[in-house]
């Protein structure tokens, strides 16, 4: 019971500080309108459904990255122990995930509206495809709250997240991109559901382990 | 005379192979060796007491 | 690591290697279409992907060990173990791509299993430059685990599901149309390779036997001159 209402506590604290500042969500979507403004204008006109599919997948999870990397890196040390005095660390973990899923849903609903408004909607099933952004958006935020916090620990973090990032995030990548080619070019479910499951089963699989380790981390 | 090629590919191949486990054996020899020195270094402080 | 004292092990290994390149080259073996004679390699590529999975597991043990004990030892253990697992990473590379080079026309292709492989040497990469970043020694030690772990796991679940998942793939017995699986292979084939995966697991671990001992004589030796 205690740790539940930590976690509300933290959640409803960085939802408060973002509000107050409003610096991370504008500049993330600043970052989004304008690369997919970029995009449209280099590409001109998008031809293959699999390029729209990958260009998709490679500017959310580039905004992901920028979005997801404050949670740990950008707080102080000595704010960090703060919270440490005040919260379990299942709690402060827990907590900044389900701030960063919640901002990375916001996130990729919007980035999917401007992403169709410039380049275009080519998907044939959209319930398919909007899951597994959701799922993916998920799995994006919990993934890379993990690597901030590893990331954290060491010197130059910014640099670090990516290393360590990219290798690990490819197989939710791989798979997510499998489900929603599958949704761009047939309006079935039958076929995507095992890698639906996939998806949710590697999403659970994330978020329990980074409960689990998380603690190794703060301890000194 | 393909037969015989054959024969010297493999023997050379089985040779390098020979050569580089008996350089592990020597490494493994001379590591024990510096182990038994450093079990000396370290009971000699002990000694003191 | 009394275990890797004994030292009969070691000869085990040697043999079962020297057994596996003399009968790997002299066996007969079916005659299958685009390999023909160079399913021999089957006996040395596949087992250096037995190899290097065999040495991240044993580092990722080491790095659960160290974290529920803190024992320099096993940091030690952790970090030495994913090196050998890196260099059995670069020779089934190596080996694959000569392989790939004459049979599919190509050293590089887009299959299940060689982007595995690929993640897999990243994953390691970014593991070593994690370890190089950080100075102190107990939290290196601790963040280096941490990660260690959580990446072991993700990867396992890369390699072993997404590939059976796959549509297809060049590699014989893996995808949805498999062709030909280990349960498929040839009974005098069998003969070679099940001795030659336990030949190079034997000595992958003598040579992380080797080098945890190295270094620690080296920390040691470090220690006494900073005296």
């Amino acid at each position: 019971m205690t740790l539940l209402h930590e976690i509300k506590h933290l959640v409803i604290k960085d939802i408060r500080l973002e509000l107050k500042q409003k610096y991370a969500i504008n500049g993330i979507l600043l970052y989004i309108v304008s690369t997919i403004f970029l995009c449209s204008l280099a590409f001109e006109r998008i031809v293959m459904p699999v390029t729209w599919n990958a260009l998709f997948w490679v500017i959310l999870l580039f905004a992901a990255v920028n979005a997801v990397s404050k949670s740990f890196i950008q707080e102080s040390q000595g704010r960090q122990l703060y919270y440490y005095s005040l919260a379990s660390a299942h709690a402060i973990i827990l907590a900044k995930m389900i701030y960063n899923i919640l901002m990375m849903i916001v996130l990729s609903v919007l980035f999917f509206g401007v992403f169709i408004l410039f380049l275009g909607n080519y998907i044939e099933n959209q319930a398919l495809f909007f899951t597994t952004m959701l799922l993916g958006g998920i799995g994006f935020a919990a993934l890379f709250t993990m690597v901030s916090a590893i990331a954290s620990r060491t010197n130059n973090n910014f640099a670090l997240m990516a290393v360590l990032g990219f290798p690990i995030i490819l197989p939710l990548l791989v798979l997510l991109i499998k489900v929603s080619k599958s949704a761009l070019l047939d309006s079935g479910w039958s076929g995507a559901l095992p890698s639906l499951a996939a998806l949710s089963g590697l999403n659970i699989i994330i978020i329990v382990l980074s409960g689990l380790l998380f603690p190794y981390l703060w301890r000194d | 005379m393909e037969q015989s090629k054959l024969f010297v590919v493999i023997a050379v191949i089985a040779l390098i192979f020979t050569g580089l486990s008996f350089h592990l054996m020597m490494l493994d020899k001379k590591i024990r060796s510096m182990e038994r020195k450093m079990k000396d270094t370290e009971e000699l402080p002990s000694l003191k007491k | 690591m009394d275990l890797f004292k004994v030292s009969f092990w070691k000869y085990l290994g040697i043999l079962l290697i020297l057994y596996t390149i003399l009968a790997g080259f002299l066996i007969p073996v079916p005659d299958l279409p685009i390999i023909h004679e160079s399913i021999r390699n089957l006996f040395f590529h596949v087992c250096m992907w037995f190899g290097m999975i065999f040495m991240f597991g044993t580092s990722m043990v080491y790095s659960i060990k160290y974290l529920s004990g803190f024992n320099e030892k096993h940091d030690i253990v952790a970090s030495e173990a994913s090196k050998t697992g890196i260099m059995f990473g670069i020779l089934g590379l190596v080996t694959g791509m000569t392989w790939a080079k004459n049979t599919w026309g190509a050293y590089w292709v887009n299959d299940p299993l060689l982007n595995g492989a690929a993640v897999t040497m990243l994953v390691y990469s970014a593991y070593m430059v994690l370890r190089n970043s950080l100075d102190e020694e107990h939290k290196r030690a601790k963040v280096s685990a941490v990660y260690n772990i959580f990446a072991f796991v993700i990867l396992i679940l890369f390699l072993f599901i997404l590939p059976k998942m796959a549509d297809a793939s060049l590699h014989p017995g893996k995808g949805k149309d498999a062709t030909m699986t280990v349960k498929e292979l040839d009974n005098t084939m069998r003969l070679v390779f099940y001795p030659a995966v336990v030949g190079w697991i034997i000595l992958g671990f003598w040579f992380l036997n080797l080098r945890v001992r190295m270094k620690v004589l080296e920390n040691h030796i470090n220690s006494l001159s900073g005296n």
